[in-house]
């Protein structure tokens, strides 16, 4: 376990935002900060390849992890937070998804997000800010197949909302698990309540299982009026609520 | 309950015996059970108080609040008439000597006579019943929808619909001053089952005290009803402007004035003659009735026996078979259960296929209640007074219902075959139906059968399915289903021009057992494989059918099994398989056996998607064929993209993967390399299905059943559909797909059920109610 913390210590300390862009860092990641957050235009956009199956949109995985301890802003959320690939197909997800770990063997406090290309997981992010997500608490032994439902039906268009879908966010936190996805347009009713529909059937929950919709701006108002911002109150309503 | 303890407390051995000496004289061959039921009242008391706590926490707990923990003053007074008030007010009557009584008893009496002929009225409506009333019927239905209805009544009310109805179709205003000539309870108990002579006063005084409290409390139940019936008729009737209004409201104050013009000192007469009465009551039933009925079988001397004589009703031992029987025969299944309309355009009832050229039909689910398994279960009848068990009475009343609605399509399920064969195929075929019938296997009398309108569908294939698999553990039992596949017929000359694709007409009737979810989740996996099956073949020739998917499916609403159905999907590994159907909470047991994967070995043939093995691989092709040139709208089903998970070009790492430790190490698990060989822990289907009801009463929150019996109610009866999509996604080519929803019959809440002493009944022949629901196709 060690090593794990050390090397994520590595990441926090600047290693950060790597992309598909970036291929000639992937091994040697902690050399790699030539690439910074702003130059998503410069970035390559991922293809399908021949033969694959294409997906409608094309999407990038993302993981954050909270450094226990440390004071943030919103700079050490972005440089806590690192992209893992943008992929195009349905091969192209499954190379990526079959090489991290499940979210459900995750250890402290972390997160795997997957979001279109282009849009970055935070609420400040264009596409994201006049959003909200829909959140389910699961508790412990659920997230792994939660999310992998949530996501493939993300990625197979089944929430059949046009372009609202954002992404989703899967968060591991001490006594329960957090899925939640986001979507463009937090006022638009029709939408968040079809993606409400979609996500019971999709995700086969329990009958008695809460659902809780929150706008991003909500989620905003609650950092502000935080006395002392520091990155776990930043990053809790992204995750906890 | 204190009530009935005091009651029985009271109650001097010399009546018992005197009771005893009594029906020996009158009915020897009864005297047996008359005695002990006296004697064993308390015992079923006891017993209703257990079941129906049961079924009253569960009614509690529909609301928002948590279950309610046992209350036994309101059980008491809910059990039976839901209403705590007057509950209350006849436990005080009890406690309260004779001379409250006899205040009491000339109000109670003098109501009787209106229910007489209410009831009269109703029988000689019902025996015409032809079809231009039952439209008129329906049309009544609605507006009764649209008048205001007492809130805090809701039970009594549909009383008043009905009272109301008897009224408007009456030809010849009723003649409520003959009738009130006779005001003794003897016409309170005037039909043909329940003939009882005027009872002679033949009990000493000293009875009295004792057994006229559960009589007046019988009566009081009744002025209460009748009491809201005249509140809610008049409220009713303003909205209404039907030809028959006035002839309505003229019955309507000449049975105010019948009931009001009653001298008390008569009535007080037979408030004397209340004990002997209730004896009488109790005995005579069985004497008068006909002989066909009692002799086809009859309850031994035991304590199903008791509990049927002796009602398992705290108020009275009487209630069960008393007098209102005869105004409810025949009546409440037309007025109780409303036709709702779904359809936003409102199309008129007649015609309605010829003139849109959309193909309209019906479908009926109904679990018929097989007699063998009625007299193997006799416990959970009790509160049924026996003639209504009968087959005699019970086979007439169900092709009453048949031909009411006349469906286009029937499933039935608890189908006894001889009773099939002999009697139900008969009628049903003079009736223009087609009969397809499968028995369940081992030895077994009861099965399913679907029988639909011969000019209306023409078969294309059918499949009879048997769950049974002797080398299977969890299908080891008898349970059966049918698989239909019908071509709507184009009526010559009509308008429908557009051929309309097939349907595919499912039903089963899944184990009971409430312990066994793993066997009920296999025996649905293989009914589903066989119309995922159906389904794809008619896709193949090129024309992609509709499902209806309907019958006893033994789950309740929302849990797994129901998932499964609705959501294509479940991840059933590691559930306690009493939750799979959901019937009873078990959750209570230590030791609780649980469904792992794989829930079907291979040699069933079955895999976890519900598809036959064998023809797996040309489904998936097709799938990928019709997915990947569509660039417009990518959809993928999760098991689709599931099924590329491990192909080549999915395992090599992305080069430009950065290497978290403990994030992004991973590599694939190769147990997982071929997840379509094993059968894994979900289960899955492809068939798209919702069900045609709500499980709730419209625009309520009260949960509707479709079986109760004394230990049970809850919905277990589904008709699912094929529901129009709302997209053209999916690769499915056409606009034929998917079924609208037109209407439906409205089920009941459990404690309407209740309120007309539970299923069956006069009225309703089985212990489920038929589901009803109209599609439209095209």
């Amino acid at each position: 376990m060690n090593n794990k913390f050390d090397a994520l210590k590595d990441d926090d300390s600047g290693d950060h935002d790597q992309d598909q862009g970036s291929q000639k860092d992937c091994e040697k990641e902690k050399n790699g900060n030539d690439d910074k957050d702003q130059n998503t235009a410069k970035k390559k956009i991922a293809v399908p390849g021949v033969g694959e199956h294409p997906l409608q949109y094309n999407y990038s995985f993302w993981y954050s992890r909270r450094t226990p301890g440390r004071p943030a802003s919103t700079q050490s959320y972005e440089s806590n937070i690192r992209q893992i690939g943008s992929f195009a197909s349905v091969e192209q997800f499954w190379r990526f998804y079959s090489h991290m770990i499940r979210p459900g063997d995750l250890t402290g406090h972390s997160d795997f997000h997957l979001f279109k290309e282009g849009i970055k997981p935070m609420w400040e992010d264009d596409a994201n800010k006049q959003g909200g997500k829909w959140i389910i608490r699961l508790r412990k032994g659920l997230a792994s197949r939660c999310w992998e439902n949530l996501i493939l039906a993300m990625l197979g268009e089944q929430f059949m909302v046009g372009e609202e879908i954002c992404g989703a966010v899967v968060s591991v936190r001490f006594q329960e698990d957090i899925i939640s996805i986001w979507n463009k347009t937090a006022s638009d009713q029709a939408t968040t309540a079809r993606i409400r529909d979609t996500l019971r059937r999709v995700l086969n929950l329990p009958p008695n299982t809460i659902m809780e919709y929150k706008t991003h701006t909500d989620s905003i108002k609650l950092i502000q009026n935080s006395p002392t911002p520091s990155w776990s109150t930043r990053h809790t309503p992204t995750a906890l609520s | 309950m204190i009530g009935s303890l005091m009651f029985y407390g009271l109650y001097p051995l010399t009546r018992f015996l005197n009771r005893v000496s009594e029906s020996l004289k009158r009915q020897p061959s009864f005297v047996s059970i008359n005695g002990k039921e006296v004697w064993d009242g308390g015992v079923s008391c006891r017993r209703f108080t257990k079941t129906q706590t049961a079924l009253l926490e569960q009614w509690l707990s529909t609301g928002n609040g948590p279950p309610n923990t046992k209350k036994p003053e309101r059980e008491a007074g809910e059990g039976l008439k839901e209403n705590a008030t007057l509950g209350k007010e006849t436990r005080k009557e009890v406690v309260m000597k004779k001379n409250t009584i006899k205040e009491e008893g000339p109000e109670k009496a003098r109501e009787e006579p209106v229910f007489m002929a209410l009831g009269q009225e109703a029988e000689a409506e019902m025996s015409e019943g032809n079809k231009a009333e039952d439209r008129d019927v329906m049309k009544e239905e609605r507006v009764s929808d649209e008048a205001p209805l007492p809130q805090d009544q809701k039970p009594p009310s549909p009383h008043s619909e009905e009272l109301r109805r008897y009224v408007d179709l009456q030809e010849t205003p009723c003649n409520p001053t003959e009738e009130s000539e006779d005001v003794k309870p003897t016409p309170l108990l005037t039909s043909e089952a329940f003939e009882v002579q005027n009872p002679s006063v033949d009990s000493g005084s000293e009875d009295i005290s004792s057994d006229d409290s559960p009589m007046v409390r019988v009566m009081l139940r009744q002025e209460e009803e009748m009491m809201n019936m005249k509140d809610s008729l008049t409220k009713a009737q303003v909205p209404k402007q039907d030809r028959d209004s006035q002839v309505e409201r003229d019955n309507a104050a000449g049975l105010c004035l019948a009931s009001a013009g009653v001298e008390p000192a008569e009535i007080w007469d037979t408030g004397m003659d209340l004990v002997s009465l209730l004896s009488q009551a109790q005995t005579e039933p069985w004497e008068t009735w006909p002989q066909a009925q009692s002799k086809g079988w009859h309850f031994p001397v035991g304590p199903g026996l008791e509990e049927v004589l002796f009602c398992p009703s705290t108020s009275s031992p009487g209630i069960s078979y008393y007098p209102q029987l005869s105004l409810e025969k025949g009546a409440f299944e037309v007025v109780w259960r409303l036709w709702e309309d779904l359809s936003e355009t409102h199309t008129p009832e007649k015609a309605p296929s010829e003139s849109q050229a959309l193909f309209d039909f019906t479908v009926m689910s109904y679990n018929i209640l097989a007699q063998d398994l009625l007299e193997a279960n006799q416990e959970l009848y009790t509160h049924c007074p026996l003639e209504v068990l009968s087959w005699d009475h019970r086979f007439p009343n169900l092709i009453k219902e048949f031909k009411k609605w006349e469906p286009d399509i029937l499933c039935l399920q608890e189908v006894q075959e001889n009773h099939f064969t002999e009697q139900l195929c008969p009628a049903l075929r003079d009736m223009g139906y087609s009969c397809v019938y499968k028995r369940r296997t081992g030895t077994k009398t009861d099965g399913c059968a679907v029988c639909y309108l011969g000019h209306r569908f023409a078969p294309v294939s059918e499949s009879l399915l048997e769950f049974y698999r002797p080398d299977c553990e969890v299908l080891d039992r008898d349970n059966v289903g049918i698989v239909l596949l019908l071509q709507p017929v184009i009526t010559p000359g009509s308008q429908v021009t557009a051929v309309s694709p097939p349907l595919c007409v499912a039903t089963t009737h899944l184990l009971f057992n409430p312990r066994r979810g793993d066997v009920k989740l296999a025996q649905l996996a293989l009914l589903l494989a066989e119309i995922d099956c159906t389904v794809r073949n008619t896709k193949v020739k090129g024309d992609p059918c509709n499902v209806v998917l309907c019958g006893d499916f033994n789950a309740v609403p929302n849990m797994p099994l129901y998932q499964l159905i609705t959501t294509r999907q479940l991840y059933y590994h590691g559930l306690p398989t009493w939750m799979i159907s959901g019937q009873e909470d078990l959750s209570y047991q230590f030791h609780q056996r649980r469904v792992f994967a794989p829930l079907l070995p291979n040699t069933v043939g079955i895999d976890d998607h519900c598809r036959y093995t064998t023809v797996i691989e040309s489904a998936s092709q097709e799938v990928a064929s019709t997915r990947s040139p569509k660039p417009g709208n990518l959809r993928y089903e999760r098991d689709f993209l599931r099924g590329l998970r491990f192909c080549e070009a999915a395992c090599v790492k992305p080069l430009d993967m950065p290497l978290i430790p403990g994030v992004t190490d991973i590599t694939p698990n190769p147990n997982e390399q071929h997840p379509r060989k094993s059968f894994r822990q979900t289960l899955s289907h492809q068939v798209n299905l919702q069900s045609a009801y709500d499980h709730f009463s419209l625009g309520t929150d009260q949960a509707e059943v479709t079986t109760l019996h004394s230990q049970v109610g809850a919905t277990v009866d589904y008709i699912f559909y094929s529901p129009k999509m709302s997209c053209s996604g999916g690769g499915q080519k056409g606009g034929h797909r998917g079924l609208k929803l037109l209407g439906r019959l409205s089920l009941l809440s459990e404690k309407d059920l209740w309120s007309m002493k539970g299923l069956p009944s006069a009225i309703f022949p089985s212990d489920h109610l038929s589901l009803l629901a109209r599609f439209q196709m095209g």
